[in-house]
């Protein structure tokens, strides 16, 4: 009897991910899919701080002080690190909602508001929840059909329902979210005082040299100060300010999407709930709080009955892409659960037969 | 599912669950040591670390997986990790048996599943 290894390509979950993100280094770096800019903002740090190592920094570490350049990388590896830490986290991507759920709740739906005509869009759907006596009103997303948690929104860009949505940034290629916010406001932090600091040196360097050879002289020698300088001119106004507007949320404990959309001002409004009114303790509370891990499990395996097209198991992991007919549902009482008083509990369609052990063999 | 499982059981397995959910995300000393720290090291810490949510985290699921073999799979229920779920609803699943015969074999019983919207599996905010 002889025997056969057969080597089969295992198929990770990141592969069949809805929404429009890439990845890299199977699953484990996310990033949105336009990465033009990104690598923009990579290209002007590293060219003005090799710029400044190379040239600056030499003159000065001798006529003033080896720390300067020590510091100047010190911030550099920080802000380098924070940046790729924001580009390349996930940022808190809520995963769609199983074909059961959806389409439960979508009869739902379509019993309440009866059928929307095609091409109209459909009005939006909100449910209350009570939660530690404030009523919170939860939207459904229409595309990834879940109602979103509070501060969740979705993002057009990435197609993806993301937890705590600050805003998708370009600069860093990838949405802002609760699990990437701390990184995002280090490094527009560590940027910031980056380019102060070669700006400011910059500035020391030409005046010192100019003392010994004269202005035009000094920058005939390093032509590259004069880039240098109009980097960090430019890049001062707006990372400057940025951050500081940051400062302004953290200090608040708001997100740039409810700033913009005025969720918390205004008369009638509820004053925000998520802030402590204490400046430290929300600062504390954004960038030093708990982290929540990804919920996305990007690197999981899907298992092998997706691609040898056996019949549809009840186990989570392969559920959400395998076709599910939708059956009679029931309501059940909102009884069952003590947090929130005013829910009614859905019950989605019944799954095909199918024992889990049956996905848990493909697995292994 | 009210005949399936008594009141009381079910909420104090949610009470617990929430209680988890509270530890994990608890803002006080510790949590701002372990984030300050993190920062000191560019985060590079995280890298052979685990955090505490984490910790927390492979807590419940162990709690989950006991509950359901105690309490929940003799009710022919089995309860799925709210993390599976985004963190969104914590999931039911109801075995119902459809053979005649009574048993639950793996041909003949089918599940369906009651999922509580919001904030079930989210802890308290």
């Amino acid at each position: 009897m002889s025997v056969m290894v057969v080597r089969k390509k295992v198929t990770r979950k990141w592969e069949k991910l809805p929404g429009r993100n890439t990845f890299c280094c199977d699953g484990r770096v996310m990033m949105a899919r336009q990465k033009g800019i990104f690598y923009l903002t990579l290209f002007l740090i590293l060219g003005t701080c090799t710029l400044f190592f190379a040239f600056e920094c030499r003159y000065l570490a001798v006529q003033l002080s080896p720390a300067i350049p020590v510091f100047a990388a010190t911030l550099f590896l920080f802000s380098m690190a924070t940046l790729l830490r924001t580009s390349f986290s996930d940022p808190g991507v809520i995963p769609r909602a199983l074909p059961d759920e959806a389409a439960f709740i979508e009869m739902e739906i379509e019993a309440t508001n009866g059928a929307v005509p095609q091409g109209q869009r459909p009005p939006p759907r909100i449910k209350n929840f009570q939660i530690n006596n404030q009523i919170v009103k939860l939207k459904y997303c229409y595309t990834c059909k879940i109602f979103r948690p509070p501060r969740a929104s979705h993002c057009s860009i990435c197609d993806n329902c993301v937890e705590r949505f600050d805003h998708h940034c370009p600069w860093v290629g990838n949405c802002v979210g609760k699990r990437n916010y701390r990184y995002f406001y280090l490094f527009i932090l560590s940027l910031s005082l980056l380019t102060i600091y070669v700006f400011a040196f910059n500035i020391v360097y030409v005046a010192l040299k100019s003392l010994k050879i004269g202005f035009l002289e000094t920058l005939k020698e390093t032509p590259g100060t004069v880039l240098e300088v109009l980097i960090c001119f430019f890049t001062l106004w707006s990372v400057v300010g940025l951050t500081g507007f940051h400062t302004f949320l953290v200090a608040l404990n708001q997100t740039t999407n409810e700033d913009i959309k005025g969720s918390w001002t205004g008369k009638n409004r509820v004053q925000n709930p998520y802030s402590h009114g204490n400046i430290v303790k929300n600062c504390c509370e954004v960038l030093c709080g708990p982290l929540p891990p990804s919920v996305l499990d990007r690197r999981g395996i899907l298992p092998l009955e997706e691609s040898e097209g056996r019949p549809p198991s009840t186990q989570e992991t392969s559920s959400s892409l395998l076709p599910q007919s939708p059956a009679p549902t029931e309501h059940l009482n909102s009884n069952e659960m003590p947090e929130d008083s005013s829910t009614p509990e859905e019950m989605p369609p019944p799954e095909p037969p199918e024992p889990p052990q049956e996905a848990a063999e493909a697995e292994k | 599912m009210a005949t399936e499982i008594e009141r009381q059981l079910f909420e104090e397995t949610v009470k617990t669950l929430n209680g988890f959910y509270a530890e994990a995300e608890k803002i006080g000393g510790s949590s701002y040591l372990e984030g300050c720290l993190a920062c000191a090291t560019a985060y590079f810490i995280f890298l052979c670390m685990e955090t505490h949510y984490e910790k927390v985290l492979k807590k419940i699921s162990r709690y989950i997986q006991e509950q359901n073999e105690k309490i929940f799979a003799p009710r022919g229920l089995l309860l799925t990790d709210p993390v599976e779920r985004g963190m969104r609803v914590i999931e039911i699943s109801i075995y119902e048996d459809r053979c005649s015969s009574g048993s639950s074999s793996s041909g003949s019983s089918s599940g369906s599943g009651s999922s509580s919207g919001g904030g079930g599996g989210a802890g308290a905010r």
